[in-house]
């Protein structure tokens, strides 16, 4: 689904990114861990054709990212506040997304119905704008608005951040449930090593932008990395 | 101590933020301006009253200027709700400190005097108290006239502050308006007269000078005590709460995507406090026409008349369109990330750009009473606004990315965010090309040479508008990650 090579990101000589060769199959659900500064946002807005890198390419579903923008029609992203836009109602935000998704407002409305144990009666039919919600709901309405159309490749910059901790487990089981019904490719980054290795079943290990560890997640995954993180 | 350390800061937060270098150019810019406004409102001051006395020898001068101060008050009323943006937003830092909450709300309460509104009493009025002592009036009457209005300026200033925060003072003042409206027209009663009359017997009675004193005490007492109660992160210094405001556009159903844009573009404008602003000005934009068209030294030069024209229909273009990626800059990754191309999003807003000229063109029908040769230089300046001037002003946006808090009010004369030396340079394009399109055929050819080319070119840029916007959308394409880094900094 996703393949890089040679990609380096500099910042004022500071190189923040380093990836030699890494590729994310289809329906992969890919995992990346790393303190502050090791580089993850960073590389998901290479991804996203957000910043511009110095060396390397990025190819999603072997569309060049940043020649052509044909990856944008079947990958949806979340980042931050950034993807949300404050002066719409969460139910108008949802209908913008699916519009330019291809979705009318029936089926929007139709589809989100999956999400209401999610939303917990305080996202949908409140009379508020977007930005009048806690970050908490925030971030349920760009979570949940990546998931409009089924695009293949969902990309989510800690997701559980902000979450209290019934939606995070909630979250965890729709990812869950995305990925048995079909074929969505998740890059998951997190500061929670419980949550992701409980979803992802790859993890990548950043640290000043290299890659540190590829782990295929197991029972000991969980371990190994807290041992990591430790020193 | 506070005070010291709170210019500390602001000096700070200024060498640190983004482009302050542009920031102080603007600086300047924006002082002269600011200089050259004072002193036409002090010039005014000044002679208002000689000329009022020539115009109209059979009026009292003082009455006739008592009932136009009540339109100011009016005037500088819509312009505090637009502009005057309370001061609460650096208190929040302050809360946990050390420092006497009397003390912080004072000092809140007190800086908020300098704001720019408060300056019209000393720059119209008290020289307008000084012509009228030299004319004759005694001093005393004259400076107890002017303390009067200094005071009910000053009432105004707190006024604000709590129509902001508290929808029960807004809804009592909106009722208040339209009861003064509806007398005015349904009955003998007329408020700016009542109001003329009630200064006139309030500076004839010294001891009333106790009624507009106090009524300023009281409202800094009632704002004080209001913001002392909710000094509370959920309550006064929290934004007063929205209600969502729910408006249909069906019209726009079924234009796909555009629809969806412009739909968007509609809510962004009405429910956010800085286009609100943009709203308004492109309002006032329409009456701009009538310091030209009804002055007979105006009436008769074509040219200037054409200038007159492009602003009425174009008010809303320049001001929005000019800062058109600004505008969505909260937001721009989701953008950047979603299927859309550059042109759909151009496309959308060009039609709203044209939208907006088409309802100026409309409720600009008004100059028609000036007769039908001055509603064909509305419709003409309107056809070109439609083509060409739209082009203009989105191409200039395209340079132009500094970021847009979509719902803090822009203060007057400090916003130099909105200002950019390329922006500057813009305004030759905006405002000379249709005046050289215009006066080149007119001063040659003569009889209608002027309209029908400046009709012919605002065509031309319709047809011509999809090559220009791709154009555009390669500006776009090559400065996105200039863009998505500035816009970061919001």
């Amino acid at each position: 689904m996703i393949s890089i090579e040679n990609l380096t990101k500099t910042y004022e000589k500071k190189e923040v990114l380093n990836i030699d060769q890494l590729s994310i199959k289809k329906g992969e659900r890919f995992g990346l861990v790393g303190n502050n500064g090791a580089g993850k946002t960073t590389l998901f807005n290479l991804i996203l054709d957000l910043v511009k890198p110095n060396t390397g390419q990025v190819l999603n579903n072997n569309v060049h990212v940043h020649q052509s923008e044909d990856w944008k029609k079947h990958t949806a992203a979340f980042i931050d506040e950034g993807f949300l836009i404050g002066y719409l109602t969460p139910e108008e935000y949802f209908y913008f997304v699916g519009e330019l998704r291809g979705l009318n407002e029936s089926q929007v409305d139709s589809w989100l119905e999956e999400f209401e144990v999610f939303f917990n009666g305080e996202v949908l039919g409140q009379k508020k704008y977007i930005r009048n919600f806690s970050k908490g709901n925030q971030k349920k309405v760009g979570l949940v608005s990546t998931f409009l159309g089924n695009p293949q490749c969902v990309i989510l910059d800690e997701p559980f951040a902000n979450l209290d901790p019934t939606s995070q487990i909630r979250f965890k089981e729709i990812v869950k449930k995305q990925i048995e019904n079909r074929t969505t490719t998740f890059l998951i980054s997190s500061h929670d090593l419980n949550h992701v290795t409980e979803v992802c079943e790859r993890i990548v290990l950043l640290e000043k932008g290299l890659i540190i560890k590829d782990l295929k997640t197991d029972s000991d995954t969980f371990s190994q990395l807290e041992s990591y993180f430790k020193v | 101590m506070t005070i010291l350390k709170f210019w500390q800061l602001s000096i700070k937060a200024f060498f640190r933020a983004p482009q302050w270098e542009v920031a102080i150019i603007a600086k300047f810019f924006l002082g002269l301006f600011a200089a050259y406004m004072f002193a036409s409102i002090l010039f005014i001051g000044g002679s208002i009253y000689y000329i009022l006395g020539r115009t109209f020898p059979e009026h009292s001068t003082i009455d006739m200027i008592n009932q136009g101060v009540f339109f100011m008050f009016l005037i500088e009323f819509i312009g505090r709700f637009f502009f005057q943006q309370p001061p609460t937003t650096h208190v929040q830092s302050w809360m946990l400190l050390p420092i006497n909450k009397n003390k912080i709300l004072n000092d809140m309460l007190f800086r908020s005097l300098l704001n720019l509104f408060n300056y019209t009493p000393w720059l119209l009025y008290f020289p307008i108290a000084v012509v009228r002592v030299i004319e004759g009036t005694s001093w005393t009457t004259s400076l107890i006239w002017f303390f009067h209005l200094l005071c009910i300026t000053l009432t105004l200033n707190y006024l604000i502050f709590l129509i902001n925060k508290s929808n029960r003072f807004f809804i009592s003042t909106l009722v208040l308006v339209i009861l003064a409206i509806s007398l005015e027209f349904y009955t003998d009663f007329s408020s700016y007269k009542f109001f003329a009359t009630g200064l006139n017997w309030l500076e004839q009675n010294p001891i009333s000078l106790l009624i507009t004193a106090g009524l300023l005490v009281l409202i800094y007492r009632i704002t004080y005590q209001f913001l002392k109660s909710r000094f509370y992160l959920d309550m006064g210094l929290a934004k007063k709460s929205e209600k969502v405001l729910r408006l249909g556009f069906a019209f726009l159903e079924g234009y796909g995507r555009i629809g969806a844009f412009l739909k968007n573009d509609l809510r962004l404008l009405l429910r956010n406090a800085r286009p609100k602003q943009v709203l308004l000005i492109a309002f006032m934009f329409l009456f701009y026409g009538l310091l030209f068209f009804s002055m007979e030294m105006y009436r008769t030069n074509s040219t200037i008349l054409v200038f007159a024209a492009i602003f009425i229909t174009g008010g809303f273009s320049f001001t929005y369109g000019q800062q058109v990626p600004s505008w969505d800059s909260e937001y721009y990754p989701l953008l950047m990330t979603q299927n859309l191309t550059y042109r759909e999003y151009l496309d959308s807003k060009w039609w709203l750009m044209f939208g907006s000229v088409v309802i100026s063109m409309i409720l600009s029908t008004f100059y028609l009473i000036f007769g039908w040769k001055t509603y064909l230089y509305v419709l003409t300046g309107a056809i070109y606004n439609l083509g060409v001037g739209s082009l203009i002003t989105l191409y200039s946006g395209a340079f132009f990315n500094v970021p847009v808090k979509l719902n803090v009010k822009a203060k007057a004369f400090s916003n130099t965010k909105a200002f950019s030396l390329t922006q500057l340079l813009f305004t030759f394009p905006k405002l000379g090309l249709p005046i050289l399109v215009f006066f080149i055929p007119d001063f040659f050819l003569g009889g209608y040479a002027g309209w029908i080319t400046l009709i012919v070119t605002g065509l031309l840029g319709v047809v011509l508008r999809k090559l220009v916007l791709n154009h555009i959308a390669k500006i776009y394409r090559n400065r996105k990650y200039k863009t998505i880094e500035a816009f970061s900094k919001n």
